[in-house]
């Protein structure tokens, strides 16, 4: 049997009732408001037993927290980039690739889960409908919980990139920079400080954080190089997740606009954006483009361009058909840029492969 | 209750008999329940009999102008079991209709002078005609989820509810941002209770009324309970079902004890949802304190069952 509850934000217990800490045997979760100027002084909490809540199993629940599909957008770089150099027969450390490989993920997934937990405390969630995984406002985990998850993730991640840092052969400090950088980056994300992410700056340090940084940086920990076509290799990942970025505020378009909230998307308007979103595909286009030439002038990369290409166009079709900033199709678009990085990945690693194989490489 | 008038041909132009013709049909036949509602909030708090006239007109007057306008964007043939405006009018003349008795509540409310009621109001204008042009851009999305139909019918539904509990309190300046807060959250639920129960009646549920049943899904627009029916279906049998011309072949395909079953699922999540507006109720009673709280939530706490399940016997 469920009750309600209004409490103060002032009120001591406030903040245990929004992380969940409150009690073992129930949730409280924050109602969904649909009115953007609702005072943010008070929230009404509807307390559920846990035992009447219907969970999925505990590895869904704990896949759809990290939000397991997002986490191509800085694996598939790292795969990508691994396969490259393989190709180009660097030497590499298995074991510090495959460390640094892990901390980067579960640095990612710490990422998700206090970006969900930030988003939670601070009301978001309940006026963003569309972000985040969803965990805690179906109550099937505590805020709490997700916060220590995210913790412990963010201990194994520092752990995993301990031999990065201080074992590899001759570059210790550049790949520790990168490491503190693409940290602190992450954590802006994940805690919003300085709300980076609702001034425009998100879509830019995205680019980076997932893009160049992550592939120089992963790179430099497996060979001990530092190679520019890994950046530039990082380039194509860093504008799909530009993609995926604008696909996100897009998609909230209209709950944005309306609470006030400053994004690419906001800013520019409907239609400008669905310009941004094709400009954005160029630009994926072309940064394949330039290092398809960088790799030399081969068939196999033209196929793998005009394949990218293919497999862009549904993406950009989808999102001119769009006609309204609640269509459904725009609710589709963000998981169809995970695919597509996915698709890419696959399509790169196999030109790597097929390259290696007739040794144009 | 004191029988209001809401519409009285000396208050139109008598040189335009073809729109006191068309305002005749519009206003006879109508509930007024959202008048009726203004006037439940505007009595405990000791407003004239002028103030509240003003307000039941304003909000009959904006409700409406939308049906006027409404009914031209769905093309809905019938309105209260007559021909709509548009049909016998001309459209052009339904739209001008329509537009004359939105510019006639901001005349009659700015001669009342409340700037903060003309501002709110202008707002619910503004949201209401936001709702209908996202609505419009919605009709064949079959994939809308209820969260985002939800967005719509605040703006198009729930605006003119949440203006009929917020401005009585705002006409006595009654600003109080908690007040007006839960006062807004309130008619907010308001509006969506009687919208899902309006999109059961074009399924056929609960339908007293005898109203045109499956018009939404004929016209390719998949209401609340649509979306709510579906969601959990296979695709074929989805899709089969969005082409259903008649509630018969619509049961076949989902089948008659499924659609049962989902009637009373949806039925259960409303009645949470009407859970929660007593619970926002009781605090306004409590935020009103003991001079206003008690009479104010005396009327509004029986409001939501009539709401939903649409007959008062059953409340």
């Amino acid at each position: 049997m469920s009750r309600w509850l209004t409490i103060s934000r002032h009120d001591p217990e406030f903040i245990s009732y929004l992380d969940g800490s409150f009690s073992r045997t129930h949730r409280a979760l924050p109602v969904r408001s649909l009115n953007v100027d609702t005072t943010t002084e008070e929230v009404t909490f509807q307390i559920v037993p846990v035992s009447e809540i219907q969970r999925p199993s505990f590895l869904k629940v704990a896949l759809l927290a990290v939000r397991a599909p997002s986490l191509f957008l800085s694996a598939g770089p790292m795969l990508a980039t691994f396969f490259y150099a393989l190709s180009r027969g660097y030497e590499f450390a298995p074991s510090i690739t495959l460390s640094s490989f892990l901390g980067v993920l579960a640095f990612h997934m710490a990422v998700n889960l206090f970006n969900d937990y930030g988003d939670h405390i601070k009301g978001r969630d309940r006026v963003r409908p569309r972000g985040g995984s969803r965990v805690i406002q179906n109550g099937w985990a505590a805020a709490v919980t997700l916060q220590r998850a995210a913790w412990v993730l963010m201990a194994v991640a520092a752990l995993l990139g301990i031999p990065a840092i201080f074992l590899s052969t001759s570059t210790v400090h550049p790949v520790a920079l990168i490491a503190v950088l693409a940290g602190l980056v992450g954590l802006e994300f994940a805690f919003q400080k300085f709300r980076l992410k609702y001034r425009g700056f998100a879509e830019l340090l995205a680019f980076a954080l997932t893009g160049p940084l992550l592939c120089v940086g992963f790179g430099w920990a497996m060979t001990g190089l530092l190679v520019p076509d890994f950046a530039l290799l990082g380039c194509i990942y860093g504008a799909v997740t530009l993609m995926y970025f604008h696909s996100v505020n897009f998609e909230n378009i209209m709950a944005d606009s309306q609470a006030g909230v400053s994004t690419w998307a906001t800013r520019l308007g409907f239609d400008a954006s669905k310009r941004v979103f094709n400009f954005m595909a160029a630009l994926t286009i072309g940064f394949t483009l330039v290092f398809a030439v960088s790799c030399g002038r081969d068939f196999v990369w033209i196929v793998a361009v005009i394949a990218v290409g293919a497999m862009m166009y549904p993406l950009v079709e989808r999102v001119r058909s769009v006609a309204s900033p609640l269509a459904s199709s725009l609710s589709l678009l963000r998981r169809n840029v995970v695919w597509f990085s996915c698709a890419t990945t696959l399509v790169l690693i196999a030109s790597f492969i097929v390259m290696a194989v007739r040794g144009v490489a | 209750m004191r029988k209001i008038k809401i519409y009285d041909q000396q208050d139109f132009p008598a040189y335009l008999p073809k729109l006191n013709n068309l305002y005749d049909d519009l206003f006879s036949g109508g509930k007024g329940f959202r008048a009726a509602l203004v006037q439940k909030i505007s009595v405990p708090l000791g407003l004239p009999e002028r103030t509240i006239d003003l307000l039941c007109q304003t909000i009959e007057f904006i409700h409406n102008a939308s049906l006027l306008h409404d009914d031209l964007v769905d093309r809905s043939h019938l309105r209260r079991n007559k021909p709509a405006a548009w049909l016998k009018y001309t459209p052009e003349y339904a739209v001008l209709a329509g537009d004359y008795l939105l510019a006639r509540v901001m005349v009659n409310l700015s001669s009342y002078g409340n700037i903060r009621l003309i501002q709110y109001t202008s707002q619910v204008i503004s949201d209401l005609l936001e709702g209908e042009w996202i609505q419009d851009s919605l009709v064949r999305d079959f994939n809308i989820t209820l969260e985002q139909l939800d967005r719509v019918h605040n703006l198009k539904t729930g605006s003119l509810f949440k203006w009929c509990l917020r401005a009585p309190f705002i006409a006595i300046d009654r600003n109080e941002p908690e007040l007006q807060s839960l006062l807004e959250e309130s008619g907010t639920i308001l509006g969506l209770l009687f919208q899902r129960s309006d999109d059961l009646l074009d399924f056929d549920v609960r339908n007293y009324e005898n109203k045109a049943v499956l018009g939404d899904l004929k016209s390719g627009y998949l209401n609340s309970f649509g979306v709510f029916l579906t969601r959990e279906l296979p695709e074929d049998r989805r899709q089969a079902a969005f082409k259903s011309q008649s509630l018969g072949e619509l049961k076949s395909i989902v089948g008659e004890k499924y659609f049962d079953e989902r009637v009373a699922e949806f039925d259960r999540m409303n009645v949470s949802l009407i859970e929660l507006y007593t619970h926002q109720v009781k605090r306004l009673e409590v935020i009103l304190g003991d001079s206003l709280g008690p009479a104010v939530a005396r009327e509004l706490l029986p409001l939501s069952k009539p709401l939903y399940w649409r007959k008062k016997d059953e409340a």
